[in-house]
């Protein structure tokens, strides 16, 4: 009786954990137009409102808008998601916890260990692998060690898409403190083309640290191989070095390449978040549908993803013998 | 593509959850891939450091090493020059060498001395700072001179900015009757951050400190070889060296 009560549970469990949470990706979209409207704000509305500013007031004014971006995405995040949001103090406590792991091990590893503004823009090969393999694999490591220790155990964490969420939410940690270190090291900051680079590492270090999430959701719900989660670090990682290598290939922030950017940065994300959501959308299905069979007592065999469709009506029971 | 993505969808056949076991053993492959990653991106800053480029400045010289952001300039008053341009300062980082037959029984000392007068004459608010007894190429005696002089680069680009103090380094040396002065020169402000680029020319010089004992008067130039006895022999267009390797080709080199 107790283990037909706990199979049961088992089952609701699995059901629960591969929901698909339309309402997240309506909420990305949200936040994705909610930055270009901020761009838009510094520099189609108000062009010259640093222009009276002295250079304390800049970097006030930097600090402030640093922030703007991360909080914008949570903000209205929470609006669209307002079906079953997250706790909100459990993505705030991961917010600031990747916000502190950034200045504790980013800096004192990137900047002051490796040095990386003495070498990583010497050459093109120089700024792709070191793009991936210290500026990657150093803020997917942050990503990862946050989301895995904030949420080790935590019950909240109860859908394979809540990876992506919480791991989107130390992304922006990390792009939060790479935005205020861009205004201190600029010593204030033109607020036009400022915007849009906040806005184009946001959009970055979201999206990339989405994809490591997926990794950490799939990791979290079933048994998966010793490769799987570092190969989720090894792909996210890449795509910060690939995405820092075609910026910078494409203008390098200043005028009018900062616009240029910015649609890169909104080609990469709508890429990421759309594959992203097909990824997630498929893996909820199939995970239902092993749930099934192993209920029916049958076996599972994957379906090929692209004709996932056709094999399921030619196929009974997805292609179990 | 179809199994990559489905793995990726679906790594496990069962919906089994991991075991704890399993979420440790994750985390050490994660732990262990994020630090193989640094270790090769150290590596890749230390090739980044060290990528140069070597030039031939006389067939009796080994070639001189100089780093790959740098771009050589047709020079007239030296042999061969290259600058940074990619310095943080007004004044490009540079380095320049300079060649001359060695007159008859010219010491370092001698040729030190002479080389510094012309310098006091030639650059604005020269000034001697140090001097010390070094080797190059293992066995050469050599002279490593510091000294520092007003620059106006902006001025001289034809725009208005403040003038630049620039610190630089003599390191002259006689080699088969050749007097060699390599200079590397930078904005002083940007002196001690420039020496991972200076070490590059440094280490294909084999510059390192001369035995103890050995003061610079001591280090004659190198007896028996050929030496030029007429001052016509000594073309010295706006420094006190000739530039009769005017022709050095740089060339792209290992590390």
């Amino acid at each position: 009786m107790q283990a037909t009560a706990s199979n049961a549970a088992d089952a609701s469990a699995i059901e629960r954990s591969a929901r698909n949470r339309s309402s997240f990706w309506q909420s990305s979209i949200w936040a994705l137009v909610g930055l270009l409207v901020f761009v838009g704000i510094f520099n189609l509305l108000l062009p010259n409102m640093g222009a009276n500013l002295n250079d304390a007031g800049l970097i006030v004014l930097g600090f402030l808008m640093s922030l703007t971006p991360a909080l914008l995405w949570l903000v209205i995040f929470y609006r669209v998601d307002s079906r079953e949001p997250e706790p909100k103090r459990l993505v705030a406590t991961v917010f600031i916890v990747g916000m502190l792991l950034t200045v504790a091990l980013f800096y004192p590893i990137g900047v002051l260990l490796f040095q990386l503004d003495t070498w990583l823009y010497e050459s093109w090969w120089s700024l792709l692998l070191g793009g991936i393999l210290v500026v990657g694999a150093l803020s997917m490591g942050i990503v990862y060690l946050t989301v895995r220790f904030v949420l080790a155990g935590n019950p909240e964490f109860d859908e394979r898409i809540d990876g992506i969420l919480y791991a989107v939410a130390a992304g922006l940690g990390i792009a939060t403190i790479a935005n205020f270190m861009y205004v201190l090291q600029h010593g204030g900051v033109d607020l036009g083309i400022g915007s849009i680079r906040m806005v184009t590492t946001t959009l970055g270090f979201a999206s990339f640290s989405g994809v490591l999430g997926y990794f950490i959701g799939q990791a979290r719900f079933e048994r998966t191989p010793a490769y799987y989660l570092p190969l989720g670090v090894a792909i996210s990682a890449t795509l910060v070095g690939i995405y820092e290598f075609v910026l910078d290939q494409t203008g390098g922030g200043f005028g009018d390449s900062a616009w240029r950017d910015l649609l890169v940065a909104i080609f990469f994300t709508l890429v990421i978040l759309g594959f992203l959501a097909w990824l997630i959308q498929r893996s909820n299905e199939e995970t239902l549908r092993v749930s099934q069979l192993n209920a029916a007592g049958d076996a599972w065999e994957p379906l090929a993803a692209a004709t996932a469709q056709d094999e399921n009506s030619e196929q009974p029971a997805g292609g179990a013998a | 593509m179809s199994i990559w993505l489905d793995n990726l969808m679906k790594p496990s056949p069962t919906n089994a959850p991991p075991a704890p076991g399993e979420q440790r053993r994750n985390d050490l492959w994660v732990a262990g891939l994020i630090l193989f990653s640094l270790v090769l991106g150290f590596g890749i800053r230390n090739q980044v450091y060290s990528a140069s480029k070597s030039v031939e400045i006389n067939p009796d010289l080994p070639k001189l090493a100089y780093p790959v952001g740098w771009m050589a300039q047709k020079s007239d008053s030296a042999a061969f020059a290259a600058f940074n341009p990619g310095s943080s300062s007004t004044f490009d980082t540079e380095v320049a060498v300079n060649t001359r037959p060695q007159r008859d029984g010219e010491t370092l000392d001698l040729a030190r001395a002479d080389r510094g007068i012309k310098q006091a004459t030639a650059l604005p608010g020269y000034r001697e700072l140090d001097s010390q007894a070094m080797r190059v190429y293992r066995n050469s005696p050599a002279l490593v001179t510091t000294y520092a002089y007003i620059a106006d680069p902006t001025l001289d680009a034809g725009a208005m900015g403040l003038p630049v103090v620039v610190q630089a380094q003599d390191i002259i040396f006689a080699r088969n009757g050749q007097v060699t002065v390599v200079t590397v020169a930078a904005d002083a402000a940007a002196w001690d951050e420039e020496q991972r680029d200076f070490q590059i020319i440094f280490n294909s010089l084999k510059l390192e400190p001369a035995p103890e004992g050995l003061a610079p008067a001591d280090q004659a130039s190198t007896p028996g070889a050929p030496r030029a006895t007429t001052p016509a022999a000594e073309a010295t267009p706006t420094g006190s060296f000739s530039s009769d390797q005017a022709d050095a080709t740089p060339e792209e080199g290992g590390n």
